[in-house]
């Protein structure tokens, strides 16, 4: 079974290019590719270096108003006082037309534990709800991290601990049961946080609120109806991209109380929206569908009718293919991506290919409190292990290395040209393993006997050879014998004895990133105080870097703190939480549909789907192309 | 028709004794004549003996190692190459490139080579023996395990028998692959031995309800009495005098079901739940069924290899049977 | 009979005992439980035990063992199969919903095992050793050997390469809301289920038949002056089919278990897949439940076909 937890391929309900044309945001989070060319200091040569590794290549480049193609002259980067963009984009977007039903596994899963996103512990249900639901402040570009206002359209901040949110007056829940379609106020953003922050239910229990951390200590004050102050118990740099992460999306308090006891038992009636499309049906082993919204506040979203997400189809990977390649679903990913790239090669015409990367980096994470005590065997581990070799083998190539900061990030990770210099990430084999044995002798590696890198049964459904490639890969590059490779369970094995220090050492997907800016998770993972420290690092020096770096607004400034956080992180084999790589998917998608993609498709180049979820942006890029030569009746008269 | 001797006091017919012994050369002679007159026998018997040769001298026939992906040199390598460059020319970011889909005209490799580089006619090798191993060790299983319970269980009759054939009739009356697949998701991702010993488990039902059949068939026998008559005890009369006159039964059923379960194994592994730390052949058809159409030779080469064996057991196994015993064809 | 009835009814009571506590002891022998499969099998980093055990506790699963299965037993007495812990329905509505689609795809499948398997071993039985028959049994052979699903990979590709007609997979069509589509759908699972099916059916068909043919009232027949079809028709099919009766409560285990694998592969949400997917999901009232009732369904139908034997063949008698 194809399923990757937190996400795999993603949904690319498809977008079109245009991403800030017309979007403005006053104040708050400023644009700061667009400041780093305003100030001149990027050359656009490094400009585009620095950031082709991200693969948003081609979509940086229409932000700043350049040519797609890196041959074209160089056209001085434009910009707009107020922090707006023209997005030059090369291919002119198809015209857009409204209606159709789009149909397509935009999910990477239909497991949903709660109807409740205050409750749910799996991510799936923060991806349907950023479809029904809004935030308070969006993404415009999740990859980028370019915010704009949802249910708040204008915001202030002078020291990133005080926020005023001017909420919007024409937002309205659905016109159903339950909400009958009233104003949205306030008072409902005051009840989402403060629910969160006191994680309790009506009858007073109090089970796991997953994101009660996040808001601790906030104060919530609503002046008016329409005014929203938070006052943060510290200053948080990042409050705004947490804020626009997919899983912050804002429920109804009527719907969430009356089905509260009830969490389980999936409803469309549990989760009325604000958002463009409501939930027409969303019950366990039946087709999920949404369905515009007429009631939405953005006037001209969404294009479509409706999307309808086939149960189970996901399932057999032979039954996804017979429905794509019959035009019964509109988009469609092979687990193998020679396959994918055959049927779009044999349909040029008709197909476009879509490169995502994906959010769901990969991790070998040592166990420092056991056998990996001495730093030495940890930088000799980092060495060892070849990243490369296992992109090729599991991903076939497609994939790129990801230091302590993912390329997905590409605001924040350290740039291509530079990692390549870091041990770990070094082209020459050679002296990598090199140097990895004369670490491992020196700090008693082959005195540890038998070492077990184990590897969860989630992983090893879609890659069942790992354990004899891992095994192999660390017995040849440290040239021993120790190494063995056996598999086990998240549940079981690894999560419950992470806080205890009594995790195996094990290899496999860690969280997924779901943020451009990487400062909080840093912080968490390898803070002293981080509440995910595993590893239990300490490192004063470290401390003040991840510290100043979360609190500061001033993007160019944390950049620099991260930056500088990653150089010792890299330098200490990132303390056993040894990031690898993340890898890309190739999926394929009718040209009868506009798809929710970061950058279309041109000539000989495929399109870019947004490397983050951005979901929420598909009922304003999502559209079908009545003109192209594949759109049948068949597709032209579905119903749901 | 049997060409042995029956000692005139059996009243019933097609029973044999087996005190008379034979020459070698009459054998081969017998077996000459078997073949020529039950055709399709003989193939079955050649295809098992080519597969049983596989299986014996995999380690020496396979050429490579069947876990090794090969790979080339990559003069291409660009560490630092975006996502696009990255989907037109997948070796890329690396240093050096899998041999992919690898197909067997023009190619190094026999038979092709897999997603991963790997060598197909290797893996193959590999897979004979696990598919002899599978199909005659779960057969082995349920048959030994089905002709115990099933004798004594025959013999004995009474509240034995009664209880035991519930418990049988339990184990038959769950539906098709399910018992099989709740066995094996229980075990956590068995290795291949433990899928052996579920396969068999499954099988056990059916021999035993054969072996009982056929023991009190023979039970009711005349020289069985006479037995008893003569103050024999049970253990003795069971493995004397009973189960010599089963053992046809047992092979046939031992014979025919071994095409069953690797049928069963391909099955499983069609389903996600086969053994987890070797390759199949059911492995090998479910991994190459995504790109059936674009890079067949995995998924046909080992659905043939599939086919070829069970039809194989099955044709030997018919012949077996059709020898043995007329009386037992259909039941 | 009367007696031998009733005997075996209570018997079959004692057999349906057997497999609820089987499949009892089974589902609570597997490794992770509906709470941990639910709610916690991707990995956030963040420490789930209280998730997971608060999940527990709200769907009953901490209650031990032993209580689990008296009360499992008791609701199995009042005829409750058990609510799904995921949709919270009872497991006769789940039921309900699945079992027309999978009894849809199953006669089809029976019917063209049969009108493969009948026609073919009649004939290869009549010609007994000729070129005919050889062939029609390595042929059958061969349907027998390979998998199921192999064949139906293969059909399907054939059909979507060549464009010959339209595989609905996600519309979920029946015969009686959209039946050409229906046919479509299910043509090729049916025909992949019957070539397996048939041939094992052609087989024991044709070695009967040679049997009952060698028989001394056949003799009888034909020196009476019958034909020789009328002798194959009325005499001869109607005793050999006694031991295919006995596959037909095979076949229909097969049915009723539902074709797990076909359906899977055409995304027909049947009995089979229903299993498969709540055995995955660690769902395990419904899947109990369901065995159960497939479980039912064999016993009475191999009790069925073994008083149809003893109606058809008088020299059969139970005491």
């Amino acid at each position: 079974m194809q399923r990757t937890p937190g996400g795999g391929p993603r949904g690319h309900a498809n977008a079109r290019a245009d991403l800030l044309q017309g979007e403005t945001h006053q104040m708050g989070q400023s644009d700061y590719w667009l400041r780093k060319a305003q100030t001149g200091r990027v050359t656009r040569r490094r400009f585009v270096g620095g950031i082709t590794a991200a693969g948003a290549g081609a979509a940086s480049l229409s932000l700043v108003g350049c040519g797609d193609d890196d041959d074209d002259d160089a056209a001085e980067p434009t910009s707009a006082p107020g922090g707006t963009t023209t997005a030059a984009s090369p291919t002119t977007a198809p015209a857009v037309v409204d209606g159709g039903v789009y149909t397509g596994v935009w999910l990477g899963g239909t497991q949903f534990d709660s109807v409740d996103p205050h409750r749910g512990q799996r991510d799936e249900v923060g991806w349907l709800s950023s479809y029904v639901l809004n935030k308070i402040v969006r993404f415009s570009n999740p990859d980028t991290g370019d915010l704009e206002g949802d249910l708040a359209e204008k915001w202030e901040t002078a020291d990133s601990q005080t926020f005023t949110f001017a909420v919007r007056k024409d937002v309205k829940w659905q016109n159903t049961p339950i909400t009958n379609g009233r104003q949205l106020t306030a008072q409902d953003l005051k009840w989402h946080i403060e629910r969160q922050a006191a994680g309790k239910l009506l009858d007073g229990s109090a089970p796991s609120f997953r994101f009660k951390s996040d808001w601790t200590g906030v104060k919530v004050e609503t002046p008016d109806d329409y005014t929203l102050k938070l006052t943060l118990p510290a200053p948080n740099g990042s409050f705004l991209t947490r804020l626009s992460a997919f899983f912050a999306n804002v429920p109804n308090r009527e719907a969430t109380e009356k089905f509260e006891g009830a969490h389980g038992t999936l409803t469309e009636e549990a989760m009325p929206g604000t958002n463009a499309f409501t939930l027409k049906q969303w019950r366990t082993g039946k087709d999920i569908i949404l369905q515009k919204n007429p009631g939405h506040f953005r006037k001209d979203q969404p294009h479509i009718d409706g999307m309808v997400n086939p149960w189970g189809l996901f399932e057999d990977p032979n039954a996804y293919r017979l429905a794509f390649e019959q035009k019964q679903v509109d988009a469609w990913s092979s687990p193998d991506p020679s396959v994918t790239k055959s049927v779009i090669d044999a349909n040029k015409d008709n197909m476009t290919e879509s490169l995502t990367g994906v959010a769901n980096t990969v991790l070998l994470h040592l166990n420092v409190h056991k056998q990996f005590k001495d730093p030495r065997l940890v930088k000799a581990m980092n060495m060892a292990v070849d990243r490369r070799q296992l992109i090729q083998a599991f991903h076939q190539g497609l994939g790129q290395v990801s230091g302590p900061v993912t390329w997905l990030q590409e605001g924040f990770a350290v740039k291509p040209e530079d990692l390549i210099k870091r041990p770990g990430f070094r082209t020459d084999r050679a002296i990598e393993m090199k140097e990895a044995r004369e670490l491992w002798a020196a700090g008693g590696g082959p005195a540890l006997g038998d070492i077990d890198i184990r590897i969860p049964d989630t992983w090893l459904g879609p890659y069942p050879d790992t354990n004899q490639v891992v095994k192999k890969m660390f017995n040849d590059a440290l040239g021993v014998s120790q190494f063995t490779s056996t598999k086990c369970t998240y549940n079981e094995d690894i999560i419950p004895n992470l806080a205890k220090g009594e995790y195996p050492n094990w290899m496999a997907w860690t969280n997924s990133v779901n943020s451009p800016d990487p400062r909080i998770d840093l912080y968490t993972s390898f803070h002293s105080k981080g509440s995910q420290n595993w590893s239990r690092v300490n490192n004063p020096e470290l401390d003040t870097l991840l510290e100043n770096a979360r609190v500061t607004s001033d993007l160019a400034k944390a950049r620099e703190l991260v930056l500088k956080a990653q150089d010792i992180l890299l330098e200490n084999g990132m303390y056993g939480a040894i990031n690898l790589y993340n890898y890309i998917s190739r999926s394929a998608f009718w040209n009868y549909v506009n798809a929710n993609v970061k950058v279309q498709a041109s000539a000989g180049k495929p399109a870019a789907g947004y490397n983050l979820f951005a979901g929420h942006l598909a009922a304003k890029n999502l559209s079908f192309n009545p003109k192209s030569p594949a759109y049948t009746d068949s597709v032209k008269n579905r119903k749901f | 028709m049997t060409q042995t001797q029956q000692p005139a006091a059996l009243p019933a017919a097609g029973y044999t004794d087996f005190r008379r012994r034979r020459s070698v050369g009459s054998t081969l002679r017998r077996a000459g004549a078997l073949a020529r007159r039950n055709k399709l026998g003989a193939v079955g018997v050649i295809l098992v003996l080519l597969i049983l040769f596989v299986a014996i001298f995999s380690p020496l026939i396979k050429r490579y190692d069947d876990t090794e992906s090969f790979q080339t040199a990559n003069p291409d390598f660009n560490p630092t190459a975006n996502p696009f460059e990255i989907a037109a020319n997948p070796g890329l970011a690396s240093p050096y490139i899998l041999d992919r889909w690898e197909s067997p005209l023009g190619s190094d490799h026999w038979l092709g080579t897999d997603q991963f580089g790997r060598d197909i006619y290797s893996r193959i090798v590999v897979g004979a023996r696990l598919a002899v191993l599978i199909g005659v060790g779960a057969s082995l299983i349920a048959v030994i395990s089905g002709s115990i319970v099933g004798l004594v269980s025959g013999y004995f009759g009474g509240k034995i028998d009664l209880v035991i054939q519930r418990f049988v009739d339990a184990i038959q009356a769950f539906p098709g692959l399910v018992l099989l697949m709740l066995i094996v998701s229980i075990m956590d991702r068995p290795s291949l031995t433990l899928m052996i010993v579920a396969l068999g488990f499954l099988g056990f039902a059916t021999s035993v309800r054969i072996v009982r059949s056929s023991v009190l068939g023979v039970s009711q026998a005349a020289f069985v009495e006479a037995a008893r008559s003569y103050g024999a005890t049970d253990i003795r009369i069971m493995l004397q005098h009973v189960l010599p006159n089963i053992l046809a039964p047992i092979l046939v059923v031992f014979s025919i079901s071994i095409g069953a379960y690797i049928l069963a194994e391909a099955s499983l592994s069609f389903l996600g739940l086969g053994p987890a730390d070797k390759t199949t052949w059911g492995k090998m058809v479910n991994a190459g069924r995504v790109a059936l159409d674009l890079h067949p030779w995995e998924s046909v080469i080992s659905g043939a290899a599939i086919t070829l064996a069970v039809l194989g057991f099955n044709l030997a196994g018919d012949a077996i049977r059709d020898e043995l015993d007329p009386r037992l064809r259909g039941r | 009979m009367t007696n031998y009835i009733i005997r075996r009814l209570l018997l079959n009571l004692l057999v349906l005992w057997f497999v609820a506590s089987l499949v009892f002891i089974g589902t609570h022998a597997l490794p992770s439980d509906f709470a941990q499969k639910r709610v916690a099998s991707t990995f956030t980093g963040q420490d789930q035990t209280e998730a997971i055990a608060s999940a527990r506790r709200e769907l009953g699963l901490d209650k031990p063992l032993a209580r689990q299965y008296v009360e499992f037993m008791g609701e199995l007495a009042r005829g409750d199969l058990g609510t799904s812990l995921e949709t919270q329905e009872s497991t006769w509505a789940e039921l309900g919903r699945r079992v027309p689609t999978t009894l849809e795809l199953g006669s089809i499948i029976v019917f063209v095992t049969f009108a493969l398997s009948i026609p073919i071993g009649v004939i290869s039985a009549a010609k007994q050793n000729t070129w005919i028959d050889l062939s029609l049994r390595a042929v059958s052979i061969l349907g027998v050997a390979m998998p199921v699903f192999f064949v139906a990979i293969l059909l399907s590709l054939l059909v979507v390469r060549f464009s010959l007609f339209e595989i609905d997979v996600v519309g979920h069509p029946h015969l009686w809301t959209d039946p050409e589509a229906a046919v479509k759908l299910y043509v090729i699972p049916a025909i992949a289920g019957g070539i397996s099916g048939g041939a094992g059916i052609m087989r024991i068909l044709r070695s009967q038949m040679l049997e009952v043919m060698r028989q001394d009232y056949i003799r009888t027949a034909r020196a009476k002056g019958l034909h020789d079809s009328r002798i194959w028709v009325r005499h001869a099919l109607k005793n050999a089919m006694l031991p295919v009766l006995t596959v037909m409560g095979l076949t229909i285990s097969g049915i009723v278990g539902g074709q797990i694998i076909l359906e899977t592969m055409f995304n027909i949400d049947g009995v089979g897949r229903f299993l498969f997917s709540r055995l995955n999901a660690r769902d395990f009232p419904p899947f109990q439940g369901t065995v159960l009732v497939t479980a039912f369904i064999i016993v009475t139908v191999n009790l069925a076909v073994d008083l149809t034997y003893a109606w058809i063949d008088p020299r059969i008698r139970y005491t």
